[in-house]
């Protein structure tokens, strides 16, 4: 071996500490860039796959409803259409010559809202992913069903079993059987399908037949707006669409996170390396001092650390490389296993050679720049400066210039301690700026997911409970109460749930007067006629109910129960979407204590209006929080109006609701809630067995599971934390090895001078007092420049976010004080440990041993 | 036969107000199988004159010629390699590799150039330097007589045209003292080997062939034994 490679490798194991703590640097660096690369890797792959399937491959997608079959054309020949899917729910049927829907054949009596949707192949396509067994159909005799229809009651199916279902007309009569072929079963992640999907032969139409149809957009360009603009004008029928544009601004925030991430991870691990290199290289200036004094040229110098390098990564690539992939291997396991079961698919582990490669490339740069920076600095000294070791003592009295303030408040020790941090103005920075990091990682992360949460609470509102029901079909005025029996019932019966409760609403027409303009405006925006009135939705719970929210906003029973007078609780907060932004805003310009008016028509008993009702309303209370503590967020159509069930009651009797049946359709509403034990604790099992069980009671009611969609939202949080604080936890493993690396190297180089000032009389009070006020000071200056950083970008961050949410700005003092005390603890860790081993040799020695 | 010559030999620190004139113009030259002990007080400028011409560190201005070459004149790698074959150091501290072997220090001039070890050489060496026992020793497992016995050691293998010391005894008792000027006049007498001594040491000054003494950065008196 090269006698240059054989002393490396000697001083290698010799500083057998030092070269673990490279190693281990070299290690975590390598293992971030892997992971990220991986992780980034994964998520896009991902998200482009979902994207794929959503969209079939356009870059936006756009759903139209309701389209007649000569339009079917116009829109799928338009220029901008990449690709396109069509379904249809109805079909025409020749021997009754009429439309109709094909649906299951439940139990006798017992209707389903689902029916068979027949559809074109890209859809079937996307849904083959969430097939549990089978295929998807190839022919229109054959369908795929959902997992509620495999079990129910009293029967099973496989694939292969031939089903019999029914065709029913637009009155829901029935007109016939038809038979098909299951050829698929839906698995449990496609759980949010409920219908029956079969094969749709684009070129088997009827022109009486509707179409929904999906069309995917090559681009997000105005050009292309335009187009489907002027496309929604042409079809001229009418006709429903909603778009799916992809979010310009997620994508800048998406780039923007990973620029800063591999910033992020660059800086501290080139510190990291750097630091350890040049550590190392210091130590050995001497020797390199003598070989060139004895001839090394400077190829043979550099070749000197470069081998320290080469082998160093040898060492740390492969175990990087495996590390960094088992860490997002189990991240995304974890990650899974929490979303497992709603819509999220499974996140897949990408491991591409591409990656390795980015990830081996950037740890080699940052090796190689690490190791021939010091070696390089070492070359601008003569030899016999390295050799005599006096290259690092050019100080000048500014240099180490400290304050009066500082001998007057920390004495002699401090104003030495703050000297120490001055007189090497490389490690100062490499602290500091690791130190830095870390805490502003801490801070800004924290802040960012705490942003989020209220981001995410702002995009979707919490619902009053995890489930809702509205039961179909109800004769209001004669068989209510039964019907709420029997769904009450029902709901009880079922493991999920824990308590239920009924809401019943009537809708009130509203003096305009009392509403503020910015909220007319707003409701205006999203009515059809230019004239129209305004509603409020009064609504009644369960007196148990009521009384508990009363006692929650602190008011009391009595008043609100009194029934010569009307006074109920007003929602008063709305929120709009303006310029892709959410807003907030107030709906009453009236106070509390003010009444206002409310009218309702009466009809006669043939459906014709026979007169109004008035009311005056008194407003009770504008509550800051919701039913269960929800958001007191009102719905912008009709805003809610909360009275006790005696006032509703009297009400309705005013009104003489009785005896109008079903005729009064939209006026009253009943609602069924049930809250579920264990809410965010809920096995995914259960809760998709409830959904299948729900919808099974297809014939009752239609069910809405809100607890989905606040466990999605919840679990972005939670993965969005995950992530967060696994990436913030290795950069600050990476900076605590580099702060302790570093400050144990200071100390230990200054240990003769320690040696000098002990043998002057220092005693162990004075120098442990003057290693703690280096730690002091140490991270005061982490404190001055980390949290300002922290609070500026954390503003920015707001600021971006505003652009989509609106919420006040506020700081995460817990996390805050969590930041602050680490990095004392880690400082004054560092410091004991390193002076401890001073502590322990004996000063005569340390200043003896000169060379050697 | 002229082995070194210096002329005119300038080494300035610093600038305006703070310069310091280490050398200030000191010319002189040495012959082959000269022992020559450069003497003066501390800061005198004497141990900066040693290692100017032994290439390790650079003068502001002037001309050094060992064995025909002009230092000043070589690249930095050239004058490496001049360095590695033509000349031997031997410093107060010794400055021995503390991770080689004894046989490792003294051969790695030799081992830096990329050639094979003359084992003959070597063992002629250590006989000499009474170090047979201690090849295998890692400088810490050594006495302070020894470690400079080593770098001695190191400074002759190449066969160098000149060997440099700069106070080889100001760190050692009288005993190891005397046995390394003993060291060093058997290799001038025997190897016919050049060699130029900074010290302070008076023993030694009385012992060589000729005396400079440098004084404020020149040549205040020379004289021969």
């Amino acid at each position: 071996m090269n006698i240059l490679a054989h002393i490396t490798l000697r001083y290698l194991k010799l500083n057998k500490k030092r070269t673990l703590v490279t190693l281990l640097g070299i290690i975590l660096s390598i293992s971030m860039f892997t992971s990220f690369f991986t992780l980034m890797d994964s998520f896009l792959v991902n998200i482009e796959k979902t994207r794929k399937q959503s969209n079939f491959g356009g870059e936006s997608n756009f759903d139209f409803s309701n389209i007649n079959c000569e339009n079917i054309e116009k829109i799928t020949k338009n220029s901008v259409v990449t690709s396109y899917n069509i379904s249809r729910n109805r079909e025409f049927d020749e021997k009754a010559n009429k439309l109709v829907g094909i649906y299951p054949d439940l139990q006798s009596g017992e209707y389903s809202r689902h029916c068979l949707i027949k559809a074109s192949k890209p859809v079937l396509e996307a849904a083959k992913i969430h097939l549990e067994t089978g295929d998807i159909p190839q022919n229109s005799n054959e369908i795929i069903v959902p997992r509620w229809f495999v079990k129910q009651r009293g029967k099973s199916f496989n694939v292969g079993d031939t089903v019999k279902l029914i065709k029913k007309d637009e009155s829901l009569e029935k007109i016939g059987e038809v038979e098909y072929k299951i050829v698929g079963i839906l698995s449990k992640k496609g759980g949010y399908i409920y219908d029956l999907l079969g094969y749709l032969d684009e070129n088997k139409v009827h022109s009486s037949e509707q179409f929904n149809i999906r069309i995917c957009v090559k681009d997000s360009s105005d050009d292309s707006k335009e187009k489907i603009k002027k496309l929604e004008k042409d079809l001229n029928q009418p006709h429903t669409m909603s778009s799916n544009f992809r979010d310009p601004l997620g994508d800048a925030i998406i780039r923007s996170i990973i620029v800063s991430v591999v910033g992020i991870i660059l800086l501290t691990s080139v510190l990291l390396i750097y630091n350890s290199f040049s550590i190392s290289v210091s130590e050995r200036s001497q020797d390199i001092g003598i070989i060139s004094s004895i001839g090394a040229t400077n190829n043979q110098k550099i070749s000197l650390v470069l081998f320290e390098a080469i082998f160093m990564s040898l060492l740390a690539i492969p175990m990087g490389l495996t590390i960094g992939v088992l860490g997002v291997w189990g991240l995304l396991g974890t990650i899974n296993s929490i979303v497992r079961g709603y819509s999220f698919q499974d996140v897949d582990l990408i491991i591409s050679p591409l990656t390795f490669l980015n990830a081996i490339l950037m740890s080699l740069f940052t090796i190689f720049i690490s190791c021939i920076m010091p070696i390089l600095k070492f070359s601008k000294f003569t030899y016999i400066n390295l050799i005599r070791q006096n290259h690092n003592i050019k100080l000048s009295k500014r240099n180490v210039k400290t304050s009066w303030i500082i001998q007057k408040i920390f004495g002699f020790e401090g104003t030495l301690a703050l000297k120490n941090l001055k007189r090497n103005k490389r490690k100062y920075f490499t602290i500091l700026v690791s130190l830095v990091t870390s805490l502003f990682l801490f801070i800004v992360f924290s802040g960012f997911l705490n942003f989020l949460e209220k981001s995410m609470s702002i995009a979707s509102p919490d619902e009053i409970c995890d489930l809702n029901v509205t039961p179909q079909k109800v004769d209001v005025a004669t068989s209510e109460e039964a019907t709420i029996k029997d769904v009450v019932a029902d709901l009880k019966s079922l493991d999920a749930v824990k308590d239920t409760f009924v809401r019943r609403s009537l809708f009130l027409e509203l003096d305009e007067s009392v509403l503020k303009e910015s909220f007319k405006k707003s409701v205006d925006r999203f009515s059809l006629s230019t004239k129209h009135s305004y509603y409020i939705s009064l609504q009644c719970f369960d007196d148990e109910v009521f009384e508990e929210y009363l006692k929650n906003i602190g008011l009391s029973p009595s008043d609100f129960n009194d029934t010569t007078k009307i006074k109920g609780i007003f929602l008063n907060k709305f929120r709009e979407v303006e310029n892709e932004k959410i807003i907030e805003g107030e709906i009453y310009n009236i106070g509390v204590g003010k009444k206002v008016n409310a009218k309702h028509k009466l009809y006669s008993d043939t459906g014709e209006i026979n007169g109004e009702a008035s009311f005056e309303i008194e407003v009770g209370c504008f509550p800051s929080r919701g039913l269960f503590n929800s958001s007191a967020i009102a719905d912008k159509q009709n805003p809610e109006v909360i009275v006790s069930k005696k006032v509703f009651e009297k009400i309705l009797n005013d009104i003489n609701i009785k005896g109008r049946s079903n005729k009064l359709g939209g006026i009253l509403d009943l609602k069924i809630f049930a809250t579920l034990h264990d809410k965010y604790k809920t096995n995914e099992d259960l809760l998709y067995e409830f959904d299948e069980e729900m919808s099974q009671m297809g014939s009752l009611v239609q069910h809405q599971n809100n607890l989905i969609n606040a466990l999605k939202s919840g679990n972005a949080v939670l993965i969005s934390k995950l992530v967060f604080y696994a990436f913030t936890a290795l950069i600050s493993l990476i900076s605590a090895t580099n702060v302790f690396n570093t400050i144990s190297t200071s100390v230990s180089l200054r240990k003769r001078e320690f040696a000098g000032l002990k043998s002057v009389g220092m005693t162990n009070k004075s120098f442990n007092k003057m290693i703690y006020y280096e730690s002091f000071f140490y991270g005061m200056k982490t404190l001055i420049y980390g949290l300002s950083l922290s609070f500026v970008v954390l503003k920015l961050i707001h600021e971006l976010l505003s652009k989509k949410f609106e919420f006040p700005f506020s700081l995460d003092i817990l996390s805050i004080a969590i930041g602050i005390s680490s990095v004392f603890l880690l400082i004054l860790l560092s410091m004991i440990y390193a002076s401890s081993k001073i502590k322990k040799e004996n000063i005569i020695d340390i200043l003896r041993n000169d060379n050697i | 036969m002229e082995i070194l010559k210096v002329e005119n030999l300038r080494k300035t620190y610093g600038k305006k107000e703070t310069q310091t004139i280490a050398l200030d113009g000191i010319s002189f030259s040495v012959d082959r199988g000269e022992f020559v002990a450069v003497i003066g007080a501390s800061g005198s400028g004497k141990s900066t004159l040693l290692y100017s011409i032994g290439g390790i560190d650079k003068p502001t201005s002037g001309s050094i010629t060992v064995d025909g070459e002009d230092l000043l004149s070589l690249n930095q790698n050239k004058l490496a390699v001049f360095r590695r074959n033509k000349m031997g150091f031997v410093y107060q501290f010794y400055n021995l590799i503390p991770v080689l072997t004894v046989k490792e220090n003294i051969c790695l001039p030799i081992l830096l150039g990329k050639n094979k070890v003359d084992e003959q050489k070597f063992n002629e060496i250590i006989e000499v330097l009474g170090l047979e026992k201690r090849i295998n020793h890692l400088p810490n497992q050594l006495s302070g007589g020894e470690q400079q016995r080593v770098s001695i050691g190191r400074a002759l293998i190449n066969n160098p045209s000149i060997i440099l010391a700069d106070e080889p005894t100001g760190n050692l008792d009288s005993k190891n003292s005397a046995q390394i000027l003993n060291l060093f006049k058997k290799c001038n007498h025997d190897f016919n080997q050049t060699i130029i001594i900074v010290t302070h040491d008076e023993k030694i000054s009385n012992q060589v062939g000729r005396v400079i003494t440098v004084a404020d950065g020149k040549i205040a008196e020379e004289k021969s034994n």
